[in-house]
């Protein structure tokens, strides 16, 4: 399934992601983020590909192509959920040829700016659909996990994005997962969400106390879970 | 005030027109290239440590980089027609298989603006590429980057690459990025590990003193 959405880019977001976090910005900078915030939509294209599949608990996570999750903690997450949703998230191939050109042609500024920006998309889809499934969820009486992510947080092993990348024909949204493992376009997420009636739905899509990053410059306070 | 001060007061306060404006002023004065070069490079020492010490942040640097470049671009076919030598030429490039090139991009920014004559070869760079490029420029610096897991471990393959070509005594190698540890890189032996950007210029500088 695909699913089109429309992304807001907030610029104190972007601002906050380049360094100012308790500082005010210099004018100029301000004013340019706001700028490129305002011209970056043309090279932002967000599509979602995505399905939903069962699954049984048999070494680990069982899935319908045979292959098994056997990180600890995604077994875990997942474990209560009656079934899965797995997700591939992109913005498209446009904003990647514009960061770029801006570092090709030495403007790291604008390239760094357009990165963040980039960052902060992708963050906000994530976060949309997220509350679509949440929506969906609720309806069915269940609840939803926060979005889980090879590589990233708790999941350990960044190769296991294959088994997402098998199971969606991701071709039709234009996105490849190379031999390391890695997204091109380059601002996409794999994600699996778990989804079921003993399920507690986390307060947000996305916690970063679970990760391991703690220098991370996107990273966010620690949020509790909502019962 | 001096106008090679003016180049860098300029630069710091990321002045993009006046630096551009002072440079071309500077060179019908007839100030030689390398002491117009020098007055770039203090400039970008001086932000280099207002944001080692904690008073702007990146995209300040960013703004007096583009500054810088607008005087670098400038001088720089008159820095090859006259021969005048950098501080000392670097090979930078991401490792095979890994796309991740910002990282990368700020390193060279950062040695450029000290003083290095930087040859960018991009990312998903395989180790045949770096040894063509060491034969080709002999460096005396080779930097490689990697931001995830799965690719760090190319930058081992491009070391026993330089060692198969007989390069590997040749060059200091030098290695960063988000996976890349110090006790990483003295594993797969490369000379130095560099954290960020900033560091990663100082430690070259001081490689690069000693190897002399």
């Amino acid at each position: 399934m695909l699913k089109y959405y429309e992304v807001y880019i907030d610029k104190n977001l972007v601002l906050k992601y380049l360094g100012y976090k308790d500082k005010i910005p210099p004018k100029g900078i301000s004013d340019e983020v706001g700028q490129c915030v305002d011209e970056s939509y043309e090279f932002i294209n967000p599509i979602i590909c995505f399905d939903q599949f069962q699954f049984r608990l048999d070494g680990g996570i069982l899935l319908p192509d045979g292959s098994i999750i056997e990180d600890g903690h995604i077994i875990e997450s997942l474990r209560r959920a009656n079934y899965i949703v797995m997700a591939v998230l992109t913005l498209g191939n446009k904003i990647d040829v514009k960061i770029s050109d801006l570092f090709d042609r030495n403007d790291y500024m604008e390239g760094m700016i357009y990165d963040v920006i980039g960052n902060v998309a992708l963050e906000y889809l994530g976060k949309i659909f997220w509350q679509d499934l949440l929506e969906g969820a609720k309806k069915q009486s269940m609840g939803i996990t926060q979005s889980l992510s090879p590589g990233s947080g708790g999941w350990k092993d960044i190769a296991d994005q294959r088994m997402i990348f098998n199971n969606l024909d991701t071709s039709s949204i234009g996105v490849e997962l190379t031999d390391t493992f890695m997204m091109k376009p380059m601002k996409s997420l794999s994600v699996i969400y778990g989804i079921g009636r003993d399920v507690k739905t986390s307060a947000m899509d996305h916690d970063c106390a679970e990760c391991p990053l703690v220098d991370c410059p996107y990273r966010k306070e620690m949020i509790k879970c909502a019962d | 005030m001096d106008i090679l001060q003016e180049i860098s007061d300029n630069l710091q306060k990321g002045q993009v027109s006046k630096v551009g404006i002072l440079v071309k002023q500077a060179l019908e004065d007839k100030i030689d290239v390398k002491t117009i070069l020098g007055s770039l490079i203090e400039g970008m020492g001086v932000v280099g440590r207002r944001f080692r010490d904690g008073e702007i942040y990146v995209p300040e640097v960013l703004i007096a980089a583009r500054a810088m470049y607008a005087g670098l671009d400038l001088i720089r076919p008159l820095l090859v027609q006259t021969g005048a030598t950098y501080i000392g030429k670097v090979v930078i490039g991401t490792v095979k298989g890994d796309l991740h090139d910002i990282g990368k991009n700020l390193v060279k920014m950062m040695m450029e603006g000290a003083g290095f004559e930087v040859i960018d070869l991009g990312r998903d760079v395989s180790p045949e590429k770096f040894v063509e490029a060491v034969k080709a420029n002999q460096p005396d610096i080779v930097g490689m980057s990697a931001l995830i897991t799965t690719t760090m471990v190319n930058m081992k393959d491009t070391i026993e690459a330089l060692k198969r070509a007989n390069l590997r005594d040749k060059v200091i190698v030098m290695v960063g990025g988000a996976p890349v540890t110090e006790r990483f890189a003295a594993e797969i032996g490369a000379d130095s590990y560099a954290k960020d950007a900033d560091t990663a210029v100082a430690k070259a500088k001081a490689l690069i003193s000693n190897k002399r």
